[in-house]
């Protein structure tokens, strides 16, 4: 007897079919639909490589979270999606939630399990993508004046300002760098400009003046939601993961990358256009820098100035661009200030010291240029959380206050390594890269973050 | 104070003021204003080496700011600037004897991708996006080509560069630094340089003894813009200029300090600061700084002769 019983469950252990199945709900983020997770590959691919036998897609509004109505349809069509891809609710389930969508799989799991209807699916992990658990401090900004919210137009405004404005003379920027420009250069240059709209666009959704207070109410610092999953108070299955990201530089280039049109995510091809522009923006000031001295020399001394005043303007771009991170930290609220010692010019006790008005042109007898001297002062300098777009790893934490960087078993940091280890906020969702980076890793290759949350499901979630 | 007729000079009009060892103490009191007593600061020249007529190298930190304050910083009142970008690099121009101009830049903050202080970068490197494996850290002006290269002496980023901008007339420029030797005493140089104002048609204000007024017009983005410049007649060189738009409004306005040396003054310090509107107001939006120290030149004797 004991025999037969031991050939059965080496039956079984070896008959697949005798397994439960397996499937994942991927639920997307703000403003997403269900292509956003089915374009980043990893539901298929998930199932190519065996690690579930099937999936659902969720595709709903982002206003459907900012009401009761609206998050009991929400519900239903979790459990109606569960149920069309497991009629019998025989299966194993994971839910997988990018963003938002990462707190719309906790809230939905309390519900579905809390609900006799559909408490008899069998929900066995939780993982969250680049989700803000505490939180997302881009709630709290604005593109423009309004009470309770940071106004971020002027960030826009100076950003967009100082790049372009040197663009306004490119045809001396021709002059000076021959041969350099191909037809369609000067769109490349503009596009730098248009990288940071194309993800301040995903900003303005919050200027929708009906969702705006909702979204924030909800999903905000003190969000509804985000008190309600922190409160202890919800259930929640065995298996948890929080899967986040620290991006290399230029974050919100990349992170546009994924949100143009195209949306491959081959970042790479969009990062050296991006460096392209920055280093001809950088060599444009070394050159009228030169341009400068060789006028000074030979004494032409208002075509100097115009070499000083084009040099400034194409290092102010360059340090914009340089810069990038630390603008979209503003724009996204999540950044430090950090303070450094500069030797700074000081207007001193002078003659006449009040020099002009600001704005005035001043009277030509003040000797203004003798009035100004260095001194040491504390100077400060804004730098970008290293976030993943739109969220600081702190605020990813599936608990309240724990260090991203200690390893818990619950949350996963993928920081970033010089040879482009980090990963955006979309990136992360894929399980296989989406580009080549030469000697580091190629395309198709599995990636760290997803991969290893696919092991995790096989080794100690699934029944396998 | 010699008010002269004002007039617009001719953009780019090259005349031939000189410079030489600048001792000037005293201030001229034409009007109630008191005008400079600072002397510049004189750098020793050293022997170039054969095949180099002229060298010069220095550190130079360029930072840039803005009055734009982050949102964390609206109530702080200890600076009017957040800084926006660094760079600190050590320079060295060379010219040839056949005049070929050639410029490296080292980056002394580390590479440059970091954009700040080096001191400030090692405090918070660590929550920092992480830095390419292979940085830029120097960079070639030479040959028609501005070379970026990698610390494994990759070439990065290249562009070409018009030919004439690396070349100068080396009989120019040796004549430049005789005419500057020829002239021992402040008074002989500030005449010398007022002569040749007046010798090339170049209208001016002289405001003192040692400072002059120059004024042009130039058109900038579809703006006529005036500038007005102010040259130090010992140095030769301007110290302050101003842009104004026909509105009346100031543009732009730079202070330059120069140090001498017997063989041409060199840039030691300058600040631009433009201006623009910001919270409703016409003021200072962003200020470039430019420090150098370290400043070493050296010419080759033989070729300037005395």
């Amino acid at each position: 007897m004991k025999n037969l019983i031991a050939i059965a469950l080496l039956f079984v252990l070896v008959n697949p079919s005798l397994k439960s199945q397996d499937y994942a709900l991927f639920i997307h983020g703000f403003q997403g639909s269900d292509e956003s997770w089915s374009g980043s590959g990893t539901p298929d691919d998930w199932v190519n490589a065996g690690i579930i036998d099937g999936y659902a897609l969720l595709n709903y509004d982002t206003d459907d979270l900012t009401s009761a109505a609206g998050q009991a349809s929400l519900i239903q069509q979790i459990a109606t999606k569960m149920g069309q891809q497991d009629p019998s609710g025989s299966g194993d389930w994971i839910i997988v939630g990018h963003s938002m969508g990462g707190l719309v799989a906790r809230a939905g799991y309390h519900e579905l399990v809390n609900n006799p209807a559909t408490a008899h699916f069998n929900i066995k992990a939780i993982l969250t993508v680049g989700t803000p658990h505490q939180g997302s401090r881009a709630t709290h900004v604005s593109l423009d004046s309004r009470p309770g919210y940071i106004n971020v137009g002027p960030v826009l405004d100076e950003f967009s300002d100082l790049l372009l404005d040197p663009i306004n003379d490119v045809h001396g920027a021709v002059a000076l760098l021959t041969n350099l420009f191909s037809p369609d250069a000067l769109d490349q240059l503009e596009d730098a400009d248009s990288l940071m709209e194309v993800a301040v666009n995903e900003l303005e959704y919050f200027e929708n003046a009906s969702v705006s207070d909702t979204i924030k109410n909800v999903i905000g610092l003190n969000g509804s939601l985000i008190q309600d999953l922190n409160s202890g108070q919800m259930d929640e299955p065995d298996n948890v993961r929080s899967v986040f990201g620290s991006e290399k530089k230029f974050i919100v280039v990349r992170a546009a990358n994924e949100l143009k049109e195209s949306g491959n995510g081959n970042e790479l091809s969009t990062i050296n256009n991006f460096d392209d522009i920055r280093w001809f923006y950088r060599a444009n000031a070394n050159a009228w820098d030169f341009q400068e001295f060789l006028y000074n020399l030979q004494l032409k001394f208002g075509s100097a100035a115009n070499a000083r005043r084009k040099r400034d303007s194409w290092n102010r771009g360059r340090n914009t661009l340089d810069n990038v991170d630390g603008y979209w930290g503003e724009v996204i609220d999540s950044y430090y200030i950090n303070w450094v010692t500069l030797p700074q010019y000081v207007l001193t006790e002078c003659a006449n010291t009040d020099p002009s008005e600001p704005g005035q042109l001043p009277d030509p007898n003040t000797p203004e240029f003798d009035c100004w001297e260095l001194q040491y002062i504390p100077t400060p300098f804004a730098l970008a959380t290293k976030n993943d777009v739109i969220i600081g790893p702190e605020y990813a934490v599936w608990n309240p206050n724990e260090d991203p960087d200690i390893l818990n078993g619950v949350n996963y940091y993928y920081d970033d390594v010089p040879a482009d280890g980090g990963y955006n906020h979309f990136e992360l969702r894929r399980y296989k890269r989406a580009y080549t980076l030469p000697g580091v890793f190629n395309l198709g290759d599995l990636a760290p973050p997803m991969n290893e949350a696919a092991i995790w499901l096989e080794d100690d979630v699934f029944d396998n | 104070m010699f008010i002269l007729k004002r007039v617009t000079i001719f953009f780019g009009m090259i005349f031939s003021l000189f410079f030489i060892n600048c001792d000037v103490q005293e201030s001229f009191h034409s009007t109630e204003v008191q005008l400079s007593e600072r002397v510049p600061e004189k750098i020793e020249v050293q022997k170039a080496s054969a095949g180099i007529l002229y060298m010069v190298s220095y550190d130079q930190s360029t930072a840039t700011y803005s009055t734009r304050k982050p949102a964390a910083l609206k109530a702080d009142k200890t600076s009017d600037f957040v800084l926006k970008g660094y760079d600190k690099v050590r320079k060295t121009m060379t010219i040839d004897i056949n005049g070929e101009v050639s410029i490296t830049t080292e980056w002394l903050n580390g590479n440059a991708d970091i954009n700040m202080p080096l001191d400030l970068y090692n405090r918070v490197s660590d929550i920092q996006p992480a830095l390419q494996e292979d940085p830029v850290v120097r960079s070639e002006m030479a040959n028609g080509l501005i070379k970026y290269y990698s610390k494994s002496g990759e070439v990065k980023h290249e562009y070409p560069i018009k030919d004439e901008m690396l070349r100068i007339n080396p009989e120019d420029f040796i004549n430049n630094i005789r005419l500057a030797r020829q002239k021992k005493d402040t008074d002989s140089r500030i005449e010398y340089n007022l002569d040749n104002l007046r010798q090339n048609g170049i209208q001016f204000d002289q405001l003192n003894k040692r400072f002059a007024q120059l004024f042009h017009s130039v058109e900038i983005k579809g703006e006529v813009i005036e500038q007005k410049q102010v040259l130090d007649l010992s140095l030769g060189k301007v110290i302050a200029s101003y842009d104004m738009k026909p509105d009346g409004k100031l543009l732009r306005r730079e202070f330059l300090k120069y140090n001498d040396s017997d063989a041409l003054p060199i840039l030691q310090n300058s600040m631009s600061e433009s201006y623009g509107e910001r919270d409703g107001q016409w003021k200072v939006i962003n200020r470039n700084t430019i420090i150098r120290d370290n400043i070493q030149i050296a010419v080759n004797e033989s070729l300037i002769g005395e």
